[in-house]
Formats: structure tokens, C-alpha cells, sequence
């Protein structure tokens, strides 16, 4: 191995291309010429060295070897100097395969992709950061994960020792403590000072973030740790990692819960975040049909098939005598109403929705970690009996209690309810299917129309619908049979513009080793925010469609500047101002095509949506990205 | 789209809201209306085109869609409420709607109310063959 300190290279490396920039910024002839004569004579030095260059391990080496013991299948990255000599690392020592580096045009990009990815996958992404610039450009993304409870594992390159920074990008792009940046939407980070630091840290961090309630990690990485080969003779180790297993509910807690869903008139279940995989998806759907209980569904995540005829309108909380809440943040805001006689609309104290003596059950694994500046926990809100739990884990013991605690009669009744509950959910379809109708032949596309057109050539297919789905007033949600636990991936948590598009491109990256057609229903103005990853679907050949909803404004904004005008008793007309996107009309076709996708559009006749959809699945089928732009109705 | 927390139930919530307390209102407007002297129900002279523009140029569209067919706001086409009842919610609406006061004048509401009325009915959704069996 050689024994060289990698710093003097370096300083060879800095003194060479200070020169040249020297020459080049002076536009100094004499000052080049002097500059390629010492090129040459370093090129020379070089040729005429008696021993061949073997490669030097660097400490960088090590952590990547740190990272591949954790399994994962992908960095996503936007290249910085601070993690040069990782990135090196992963590309030649570690041949660029598990992981493989994603080339992103943005650290936000680059979070959001692992975020989508995870809801697919259920493993996490890495994403490689840049210094301070490169965190903060990614803390939007992080938040939106830590809303979202997924698990990103964050490694990001910092120039800790200042005796070692050379210019002002060093100087710039460095922090004293890189991960204050974001600590408040983290479950963890640190700043390891050795190898072995850095070993035990990333496997904790790992195991960290991945333990319900799952959330980011940043783990900061001293440039020079990375770029000096590892001393001779240097005993080096990394962890196994100990997956912590899901934290389960009390067992009398439980039997409890069990006991008062069982002799519950109107039991509703209120999932959030309940089911984490498949079997979730799978538990919930047992538990439902056991106890012929509501289910209300946020579809943060995959929760309950939409078809399911259990699948109810959140108005059933009003019937409810026992409300069983699953992973929900925003209890409060799900069982309190707006008061209307409020003067100000939507900042009332609230009403309870709630029948007088309704039992609320919480199961949240958020009462087992929370933070203190940022507010999505929501209010606080009352509830008669609170397991500070993991959901999935706890719901096969929840069926079980259920399944011992009911009699012949409760079964009767409970069939009774069930019954009345299928007419509901048949009487919900049916208008749904009505109000799809509405405006059907119109332009600008009605929303429904494009989830129809779309649900018609898809639902014969192996899909997943890789952005929300109550997007487009819910159509897809409405329209659609959700019912396996891929096919939706929730929402991004944080209700942040910027996630969609770089979400689900992570989630179409997950789904191309399954062969699954990814549908992404993506709003125009998100799209802007991060409209680079369409290049990187291409360069990584990413398949997936997706399908504009592009209204040409911020229009939730324009709803909500209008209602200010009126509550000013102000000109309302003029909201468009600072909320449309319209003048001019984003050609989302051409911007598609300019980042090597095939795209149609502006497509405006409803006609010919039906074809361009064909044509479009074509394109994808074959492994390659499309976009429709197709011009919405406002909703 | 935004990113305000504007979420499918509270949507829904503020749908079936506004179309309570529309018809509600239609009761208490035409009394109102009859005091005034002005027949219930009826609309000045009106002119369909000049509703459309209207109908854009006020905003309305952006909560019931570009032919009034609903989304964030209820569907207003083809059989709005009576005219009175309808003048009487623009101006001093509940909820999330925006009080448009006397920012429309008389005659616009007129000729948006003529829009509503004119656009053509859709078509019965057992007809359409990708909502008959979805």
C-alpha cells in the first residue's frame, strides 16, 4: 500500500490549478504559457517515476464499505467537493452498485426521490449532501420526511477543520455544526470524528431512523476523515446492525381497546399512517371485517382498499360511540369542526364533531418521539385511552382480543351493521359516479375525466400510483381500486410544494425492478419547483407516466387570496395576481421533451386524451418516461 | 394546485355546507326580495356571453370550475338556486365562500346567472362507458 499522506498530492493538485485560473482570470498570455509549461514538466515528472501508483485506501473506502453493509440499493446525490472522495469511492472502489449514485440536479431532489423511494420499497435511499449549501438546500425535503415519517439516511461532507480550508468555496460551504441546519425535523444526527465513530454512528443512525416512528438521520462526514488513506496497521470495524423491533402495545391496554370495540354500537376506525406494509394493509382489512367497523381513511398511506365497502366519508365520526385512531397527528382536527358562527372562518376554536360520551382510542408510535420548534403534531386533543405503540405491530394482537371477546350475538349485530354500511359505501359510489359526470365533455379536461381515462387503460395493468391520491379532487381515489399496498403512496407530509415530482420519481425507481406502471397525477406548480428530475428519470431510465394537472395557478392559493379579498371587502377579481401561472402558459410538453422525455400536449380536447394515454403507456412499457400535459379544470 | 391544507374532507365538508345553506337561504331571501317589491325568481334582462366573461373575470371559477360543474366550491350549472337567493349569497355568502358585497354589479349577476342556466346539461353518467363500469 503506499504510504503517502494524501494531502501533499493535493497541495500539488491546488498549486497547479491555482496557477492556471490565475492565468485564465488575468486573460494573461505570459501567465498560460508559464501555466502549460508547468503542466508539462508535472506530466513528465510523472512519466518518468520508477514505480507504478497503486491505489490508496482511503478513509472514504471504509465508509462506503459502512454503507454497504446496510443494504442499500441506491445514493441519490447532487455533486459537492466536501464529498468528493466519497463520491469517488462509491463510483470506482465500490464499482457505483449497491448503491448505485443517482445523478440529481438538487439536493431537494435528491431527499424527495429517497422519500418516495422508501414508500415503495420499505428500505431507505442514502442521499450524499454538500456542505452547508447543499443541506440547506435539501431541508425542505427533509422536513417534508420527517412530516412524513420516513426513514432518509443523510450523509453529508463538511470541512470541519478550518486550518484545512483553502478557499473561499471551502470556506463558504463549510459549518461548525452542519447538522444544526436541520436538527429540529431529525430523529438524529452526529458528527463523527474517526472511522470507527463513523461506523457505529451510521449503523445507529440506520437503525434509528428506521424505528417507528421512522424519520431522518444526517450523519456529517469530515472531508479530510474521507480523503486520507487509512493509516497502516489501523484496526477498523463495522456493527452488525440490531433492527429494534417495533414497539407493541400493553397487552391489558389492548384487551381493553379490544372490549370496547366489541361492544361498541358504531365503532369507527381512523387510520393516518396505520399500515407501514402489506400486511398492514392486511391486519387492517381483518380487523374491519371482524368487527364490520367503519374505516376513515386520511390515505397518508395505503390504509384500506378504496372500494373496500367498510371504506366510509369521514362524516361517520359523527355516529361513532367508540373512534379507534391510528398513527394520527391531526386528531384534534379530525373530531372538532369549525364553528360557523365564527366571524373568522377557519381560525374558530373549534367544535367537537363528536356524540356526547364517544370513547376515543389512540394507537400512535408518535407518543413515543417528538420534537419541540416545528408544529405538525397538531393540537393537543383528549382521548380515553392512549397506547404509545407501533399499529402494525399491535394489531395482530388487537385481532386476536377481538376475535375471543365476540359472542353469536354481537356477530348478528355486527353483520347488521355491515350491511348498512355496504349500502353507504354503494350510495357513495353512486354519486361519485354522478358528480364524475359533471362537465365530462369539457375544456379545459375535467379532473375526473383524466382519472377515468387514465383508470381505463391502467386497471388491467400491474400499477402504482406514485403520487397522492386525492389529488385532482380525489378522482383517483374515488375512481380507482386501491387495494394492494403499492399502489398508493400517501401524501408528503409536510403539504410542501416541491415533493410530487422528485417523490415519484424515487417511487417509479422502486417500482421498475417489480415491472409495475407508475402513474404520477402531477400538479403544474410543484412540478416547477424541481422540474430537473425529469433529466434524471431519463439518465437513469425511469419509466413512468405522468399526467399534468395543470390548471396554470397555484390555485389553493388563488381560493385562499380570494377569500381574504372578501373578508376585506376587496376586489376578489384580482387574486389571480402572484397566483396564476398563465402568462405565459408553461408548454410542459416542450420543458418534458427538453429533459429527454416524450411528451404530448398542451391537450386541451377530451377526445384526445383516450389515444394520447395509448400512446403515452407505449412509451413507458418500453422503459422510458412520458408526459401528458393535459390543461385541468382549476379542481 | 397549492399547498395549503385545504384537505379532501374539509373540501367535502364545505360542499355539503354551502349547498345546506343555499337552500336554506333561498326561503329567507324571497322573502326579503317580495318586500322589495322585486318579483321572486326572476333575473334582469341578461346576456349569456357577458355571464361567461363575468363568471372569469370575478373569480368564480376557480372554486366551481370554468362552466360552473363544481369542485372546491358546489356545482352551480344548469339549475342554479332562484335568481333572488342567488344574488343574496354572492353578496353576503357563509363559510369559505368570499362576500363579493356590491362588488358585482346587479346586472353581472344577472348575466352570470344566465351563464349557469345556459350551459348544456352532462351527460347521464350509465351512459358514458367509462363511468358505467369503472
Amino acid at each position: 500500500m503506499r504510504k503517502s499522506h494524501l494531502v501533499s498530492d493535493r497541495r500539488d493538485f491546488l498549486k497547479l490549478a491555482a496557477t492556471s485560473a490565475a492565468a485564465i482570470v488575468a486573460g494573461n498570455t505570459a501567465s498560460a504559457q508559464q501555466s502549460e509549461t508547468s503542466v508539462a514538466k508535472l506530466a513528465t515528472d510523472a512519466a518518468s517515476g520508477a514505480e507504478p501508483l497503486s491505489p490508496v485506501r482511503a478513509g472514504s473506502d471504509f465508509m462506503l464499505d459502512v454503507i454497504k453493509s446496510l443494504g442499500f440499493e441506491y445514493v441519490a446525490a447532487n455533486p459537492g467537493s466536501s464529498y468528493r472522495s466519497l463520491h469517488e469511492s462509491t463510483i470506482n472502489y465500490g464499482g457505483n452498485r449497491n448503491p448505485e449514485l443517482l445523478t440529481c440536479l438538487h439536493e431537494e431532489a435528491a431527499v424527495a426521490m429517497a422519500h418516495g423511494y422508501f414508500k415503495i420499497e420499505g428500505r431507505p435511499m442514502a442521499a450524499y449532501m454538500y456542505g452547508s449549501v447543499g443541506m440547506q438546500h435539501a431541508a425542505m425535503a427533509i422536513y417534508s420526511a420527517y412530516c412524513d415519517r420516513v426513514p432518509v439516511v443523510v450523509f453529508v461532507g463538511n470541512d470541519t477543520d478550518m486550518t484545512n480550508r483553502s478557499d473561499r468555496t471551502d470556506m463558504a460551504h463549510s459549518a461548525q455544526d452542519v447538522g444544526h441546519l436541520v436538527r429540529d425535523f431529525t430523529k438524529w444526527d452526529d458528527t463523527p470524528v474517526s472511522l470507527n465513530h463513523f461506523a457505529e454512528s451510521a449503523v445507529r443512525g440506520y437503525k434509528i431512523a428506521m424505528t417507528p416512528p421512522a424519520g431522518p438521520v444526517v450523519l456529517a462526514m469530515d472531508k479530510y476523515l474521507q480523503e486520507r488513506a487509512i493509516p497502516d496497521g489501523m484496526k477498523l470495524r463495522i456493527p452488525k446492525l440490531s433492527p429494534t423491533t417495533p414497539p407493541e402495545g400493553d397487552s391489558g391496554a389492548v384487551a381493553e381497546t379490544a372490549k370496547l370495540l366489541v361492544n361498541a354500537e358504531f365503532p369507527v376506525i381512523l387510520a393516518e399512517r396505520a399500515a407501514r406494509t402489506e400486511a398492514g394493509l392486511k391486519y387492517m382489512v381483518q380487523l374491519a371485517e371482524l368487527l364490520q367497523a367503519a374505516v376513515v381513511d386520511t390515505i397518508q398511506r395505503m390504509n384500506f382498499p378504496s372500494r373496500h365497502p367498510l371504506n366510509q366519508d369521514i362524516r361517520v365520526l359523527a355516529d361513532a360511540d367508540v373512534i379507534l385512531s391510528l398513527e394520527n397527528p391531526l386528531l384534534w382536527s379530525a373530531v372538532n369542526g369549525e364553528d360557523e358562527q365564527s366571524p373568522l372562518p377557519g381560525r374558530s376554536p373549534g367544535r367537537s364533531k363528536l356524540k356526547p360520551g364517544a370513547k376515543l382510542i389512540s394507537i400512535s408510535s408518535l407518543d413515543l418521539f417528538s420534537r419541540s420548534n416545528y408544529q405538525d403534531l397538531g393540537r393537543y386533543q383528549e382521548v380515553d385511552l392512549s397506547i404509545g405503540a407501533d399499529t402494525e405491530e399491535t394489531l395482530p394482537e388487537l385481532i386476536e382480543q377481538v376475535k375471543r371477546l365476540i359472542t353469536p350475538d354481537r356477530k348478528r349485530a355486527f353483520e347488521a351493521r355491515g350491511a348498512k354500511l355496504a349500502a353507504a359505501h354503494q350510495r357513495a359510489q353512486e354519486q361519485n359516479l354522478l358528480r364524475a359526470s359533471y362537465g365530462w365533455d369539457g375544456s379545459p379536461l375535467s379532473t375526473a375525466r383524466v382519472a377515468a381515462e387514465l383508470w381505463a387503460q391502467i386497471k388491467n395493468k400491474d400499477w402504482s400510483l406514485i403520487s397522492r391520491s386525492d389529488g385532482m379532487s380525489g378522482w383517483a381515489q374515488r375512481l380507482w381500486n386501491f387495494e394492494k399496498y403499492y399502489q398508493h403512496i400517501g401524501q408528503s407530509g409536510s403539504v410542501g410544494i416541491g415533493y410530487s415530482a422528485p417523490a415519484a420519481v424515487g417511487a417509479a425507481l422502486a417500482n421498475r425492478k417489480y415491472g409495475r406502471i407508475s402513474i404520477n397525477l402531477q400538479n403544474d406548480g410543484d412540478l416547477m419547483y424541481q422540474p430537473g428530475v425529469m433529466w434524471t428519470a431519463t439518465h437513469h431510465r425511469i419509466p413512468m407516466l405522468a399526467v399534468m394537472h395543470n390548471n396554470r395557478a397555484y390555485n389553493t392559493e388563488v381560493m385562499q387570496v380570494e377569500r381574504m379579498a372578501g373578508q376585506h371587502h376587496r376586489d376578489v377579481g384580482r387574486c389571480r395576481i402572484g397566483t396564476a401561472i398563465d402568462d405565459p402558459a408553461i408548454d410542459f410538453a416542450k420543458v418534458a421533451q427538453g429533459l429527454g422525455w416524450y411528451a404530448e400536449g398542451p391537450i386541451t380536447d377530451p377526445k384526445e386524451l383516450g389515444p394520447a394515454i395509448r400512446r403515452a403507456l407505449a412509451v413507458v412499457e418500453r422503459g422510458e418516461p412520458a408526459l401528458l400535459d393535459t390543461v385541468t379544470q382549476p379542481v | 394546485m397549492g399547498r395549503s391544507s385545504l384537505c379532501r374532507f374539509s373540501v367535502q365538508l364545505i360542499v355539503l355546507g354551502l349547498a345546506m345553506l343555499l337552500s336554506l337561504a333561498v326561503a329567507a331571501v324571497s322573502a326579503r326580495s317580495q318586500k322589495s317589491g322585486a318579483p321572486a325568481g326572476t333575473a334582469p334582462a341578461e346576456n349569456v356571453e357577458n355571464g361567461r366573461k363575468a363568471f372569469i373575470q370575478h373569480g368564480c371559477f376557480s372554486c366551481h370550475g370554468f362552466s360552473g360543474e363544481g369542485g372546491a366550491g358546489p356545482r352551480l350549472a344548469q339549475n342554479p338556486i332562484p335568481f333572488q337567493a342567488f344574488v343574496q349569497y354572492v353578496r353576503r355568502p357563509k363559510l369559505t365562500m368570499p362576500p363579493f358585497g356590491t362588488q358585482v354589479p346587479d346586472q353581472e349577476l344577472a348575466d352570470i346567472y344566465a351563464f349557469l342556466k345556459s350551459i348544456p346539461p352532462s351527460p347521464d353518467p350509465k351512459g358514458i362507458p367509462l363511468l358505467a363500469n369503472p
